[in-house]
This record gives C-alpha cells, structure tokens and sequence, in this order.
C-alpha cells in the first residue's frame, strides 16, 4: 500500500517524532526511513568510530545496524526512545566486530614472528587532543569504553543504557566510574608528557 | 551541553569528545540503496530470527545432562547472608537489605556472624575483605597480588593475638583477585581459597571473588 | 554508624588498608630489559586492539617480576594468557566483561574445553544475566585439584542452569575439596554435593 505525502501545508517529515516515522514507514513510506537515518546516522557513527577506533569497521557496523533495524522495524516498540533501541543493535554489531576482529589476530598471536615485528604504536606526535583522547579511549577494557561512551558521549540515562547493553545499572555506573578514573590518569599523563 | 554532576575535567574535553562524526555522503547513499532494495519490513509482529543474533557463530550446543532424579525446585529463601570463602578470606556484605534483596549475593560467614544487616553500605565501591593465615614459625608474612601490583611490601600482615594467625583486612574492588602469601620469603596459595589454575612462575596462586554491592 | 557497623570494625584486630588505591599500573617494570619491554608492550598493545582486558596481562608482568622469573618466561606467560583471554572471550560471546573473560582464561588453563564454557553461557538464565565469573573460579579450582575436567563441567552447568547464586557456587566448592581431601572420589563427591544443593532448593 503505497502512502503518498499529501500536499498539504505543515506537513513536513523532519518535525515528525521517531515513532511517527516508523509508523509511517511500516504503512510504506521509506522517505519516512531515511529521516530516521538522517537524525541518527551521526551519533551511531560516532559512537561506532570511538568504540573500534576505526572508521571503516565502524561505518560497516552502522550500516548494518540500519539495515536491521529497517528489517526489524515491527518490532520497535513506541514506549522505549528510538535512539536507544537502535544503539541496543548498534551495540550488538560493534561487540561482534570486536570479536571478529578477534578472530582475524588469533592467527597473529600464534606467529611469534609476527609479533615480535609488529610495530609498536606510534607515540602521538605533538599533545594533540584528539588524538589523545582517542588514544586514552582505546587503552579502555571494551565494557568500560562502551559504558563509558554510552554516558558521557551520547549521553544516554542508566535505564537507557541498561536496555541497550543489557547490563544491569549498579554495574555500568561502576563501570563508568572506572572508565573516568582511567581516563582522567591517562589524559593526565599525556598532558605531563611532551611538551 | 554539561550537566550540573559533571566532573570538570569531563567538561574540558566535552566539546572534543562529542563532536559529531560526519556521514559521508557516499555511505549515506549506499545505505538508501540498500534500503530501496530491501523487502518492505514486516507489518505484524513476526519473529525475526535474525535480529536476535548475539554472536556470528552458531556454536556447538549440545549438551550433556547430567542425570539426575531430582524434585520440583523451590525458590531459595531471600536473604543476606555473610560467606567466608574458605577461612582465608573472609568476605564481610555491608549492603542495603533491600525489597528484593536477591541471593545473587548473599554470602555465608563460618566465623563471622552470621547476620548483617546496615542501612546504609559503607563503601560504594569497595568491600572489606579479611585475610589470614596460620604461620606459627613466621616472623613476616605479607600478601601479594592483582591488587597491590605484587609489591611484597606494600600488605604486611600482622599477628593476631587472640588466634595467633596472621591477617589483614584490606578494601577491594569488587571483582575477581589474584594473590598469595609470602611466609618469610617462600610464597604460598592460600589454603583454602579457590586455586587459580596457572603456575607460570613455579607456585599456584589463590582467587578471592568480591562481589559488587546492591545499590 | 550504627552499632553493628562499629561492632563489626573492632572485629579486625589489623587497621584495614585500601589496596589499589590508584587505578592499576599500567607501565611495565623498570626491572625488565628494554627489548622485553618492547616486546611485551606490542603484544598487550595487539591484545588491547583485539579488545580483550589487558588489566590481567599487566598483572601477570608484574607477578613475573616479583617472582624473580626470566625475562623469556616473563613473555611466554603474558603470550600464554592473550591466547587464553582470546580463547575465553570467543568462547563467552560478546557480552562478557572482563572479569569472566578473565576467570574464562583461567578455566581454560585449568583444563576446560571451550565448548564448556559457552555451555555454561546458554545455561545462565537469559533475563538474569549474572556473570560467570564465580562459576569460571570454581571450575578452574575444581580442575586445579585433580577434578576431571569435564565432569566439573557438567556439575556447575546443573548449577549454574538452576540459578545457584554466587555464595553457594563457593561453597560447593569448598565442600567438594574438602570431600576430595577426605579421599573421596571425584565422581562421587561432585555427584553427592551437586545432589545436595539442588535438593537444598526444594521447598
């Protein structure tokens, strides 16, 4: 059943709330989708990008997010926030990368060639900010930095968080204690090192 | 955008951590493609089986039982309750004695009173864990482990004088801990604590579980 | 502070120290040559991008260091325990933290296969989702002591399916070592305390 957007004044997809979009969509409206993908594709990005520290891997993952979220549409229910039921896949796709990721360095773990040639990382240059912060980010536990990019980044509440990762709230506020420990020691130090 | 919580060094980097990652257009457009191509999502609520996927493999899930004949369970009794794990380590629960005070955590002392109830848990973050050990002959003993860096000097013990045993009682995180004892230079696993299974360096280790507070 | 808190804090004869006050140290010991630093730097690093925890191979550098083992063994110990923890976080699935993955790694070590573990994962209670992290410790210590490995296994999964809490997974444990000193077989005292704690649970 196709729906046309009327001619009528006022009517303009971009003040439409989330649900209303995925409402539309479900009646056939894929314009409605990439409104939806518009006002999230950002934030999914960026968090994706900080969570691999990659930017492919993490475009990969979004796209795959989308396009499940796109496949599982029905299953959205209206009374939980959109974004936060997109992260819940989001962060399932970037959890599976990682252990994809993982599987690809267990043939490199097993070569003792190959580590002892690997490059060490290279030290960032001047105290560039975003570097660092990146840099004090990756030396984060995975559940740690996903905690802590959760809350301080996309700033989602604990009970958001909660349903997305499905880890209970005592435990992610402990987790984003320890995150902000460790990143305040590590920002500190950069910032001591260099000039 | 920083609420009124937010410590101020989070506030400094704020602006960077948050900056937006741009889309580009061409993944944007490849999407959409995607997408047009698609079949139109599903109107009822059917399950999707794909969507439910919490790992790429389909791993080996055969199982196998153990035959048991055993009655109808019960649900356990809700209560707190203190555990020493093994007399070593003596793991003390100051929590909150909540509606559903769950038996995830509930923890049963040998020594220790069995009961503890506070209204209020002393520590957030971290909970009192007690160590000893018996060492007559001793005249130093210190622990070591995941917690201190395994610096020898860094947890002296000390000598009990209504047991004799030597003990300390150290904050932890909640977690999971490595450590062992050093008598007089030899280092030694805790008697009765869980073992932990590598000997990379000659002598087996012991584990101490503390459990996270219910908040 | 009420007066069974301040009861409860004359019971420790000893002042109670904070241990890790700081976050844990994540530089390697100055003790090791360079070249060993430089290699145990890239392997935590590529661990590190894998996403595993790498608090337990710091650890495990510095026990090394403390126990005054050679700088090869040192390596061998950290390269033995990436591939435990890789091992471990495959086998426990992508919702595992660190903790699990670590005990998971330790479980490995003691002589658990994989597939046990991700057994133990389907038979944790899907709406709880507790962490293994205690039920892993007990395994590995079971298997430490001469339990065969798999028969361990089988036991805590009982457990672990019927929502056992932390507590009495411990002291399951230490009722099944005690039984083992006393010289009772494997099979039959890990088949007497798993029978005795889940009719413990009937009403």
């Amino acid at each position: 059943m196709a729906v046309t957007q009327p001619d009528v004044p006022g009517f303009n997809l971009a003040t439409m709330t989330d649900a209303t979009l995925v409402r539309r969509v479900l009646d056939g409206d894929t314009a409605a989708f990439t409104t939806l993908v518009d006002r999230h594709a950002a934030a999914c990005t960026r968090f994706a990008t900080r969570m691999l520290g990659n930017r492919e891997d993490a475009e990969d993952a979004t796209q795959e997010t989308f396009l499940r979220a796109y496949r599982s549409l029905a299953r959205y229910e209206e009374r939980q926030a959109f974004r936060t039921w997109l992260f819940q896949i989001l962060i399932n796709r970037c959890r599976t990368a990682a252990v994809r990721r993982l599987r690809r360095h267990r043939m490199f773990l097993v070569d003792d060639q190959a580590i002892a040639e690997a490059s060490v990382r290279p030290v960032a240059e001047a105290s560039d900010l975003r570097a660092e912060l990146q840099r004090a980010i990756d030396a984060l536990d995975p559940d740690q930095r996903e905690a802590f990019l959760l809350k301080h980044v996309e700033q989602l509440s604990y009970d958001e968080m909660a349903a997305a990762t499905g880890v209970g709230v005592s435990a992610l506020k402990m987790r984003v204690k320890r995150a902000c420990e460790r990143m305040q020691w590590m920002l500190r130090e950069a910032s001591d090192v260099g000039t | 955008m920083s609420g009124p919580d937010e410590p101020r060094w989070l506030d400094e980097i704020a602006g960077e951590l948050r900056r937006e990652v741009p889309v580009r257009p061409a993944w944007r457009a490849r999407l959409l493609d995607e997408v047009a191509r698609a079949p139109k999502p599903a109107v009822r609520r059917e399950i999707d089986e794909t969507f439910d996927d919490r790992g790429e493999d389909a791993l080996d899930t055969a199982r196998r039982r153990w035959s048991l004949t055993v009655g109808p369970l019960g649900s356990l009794a809700a209560a707190m309750m203190l555990v020493a794990l093994g007399a070593g380590a003596t793991y003390v629960a100051m929590s909150r004695l909540g509606a559903n005070a769950s038996q995830r955590s509930a923890q049963t002392s040998a020594p220790a009173p069995s009961h503890l109830v506070s209204s209020a848990p002393v520590s957030a973050e971290r909970e009192i864990v007690r160590f000893e050990i018996a060492a007559p002959r001793a005249s130093h003993v210190a622990l070591v482990g995941s917690f201190n860096e395994w610096d020898p000097g860094a947890t002296p013990l000390s000598r009990d004088p209504a047991t004799g045993k030597w003990v300390v009682s150290l904050r932890l995180p909640p977690g999971r801990h490595v450590y062992a004892f050093v008598v007089d230079g030899d280092v030694t696993a805790d008697p009765s604590a869980p073992r932990a299974a590598d000997e990379d360096f000659g002598s087996p280790n012991s584990v101490v579980f503390v459990s996270s507070p219910r908040v | 502070m009420s007066v069974r808190l301040l009861a409860l804090a004359t019971v420790f004869a000893a002042s109670v120290a904070t241990a890790g006050a700081q976050e844990s140290d994540r530089t390697l010991p100055s003790q090791l040559s360079a070249p060993t630093r430089a290699t145990l730097e890239r392997l935590i690093d590529s661990a590190r991008v894998a996403g595993l925890p790498v608090d337990p191979l710091y650890s495990k550098v510095r026990e090394g260091v403390f126990r005054a083992a050679d700088e090869p063994r040192v390596v061998a110990a950290v390269q033995r325990l990436t591939r435990d923890l890789g091992d471990a976080r495959l086998a426990l699935g992508d919702g595992a933290g660190a903790e699990e993955i670590a005990a998971g790694a330790n479980a490995l070590r003691a002589g658990l296969h994989p597939a046990d573990l991700s057994r133990l994962r389907e038979s944790r209670d899907r709406r709880d989702n507790h962490p293994l992290t205690v039920a892993l410790v007990v395994l590995a210590d079971l298997a430490t002591r001469g339990v065969p490995p798999a028969m361990a296994a089988a036991s805590v999964n009982e457990l672990v399916a019927r929502n056992v809490s932390d507590g009495s997974l411990l002291s399951f444990r230490q009722n099944v070592e005690r039984d083992l000193v006393g010289g009772r077989s494997p099979a039959s005292a890990l088949d007497a305390r798993t029978r005795a704690m889940i009719d413990d649970r009937k009403p």
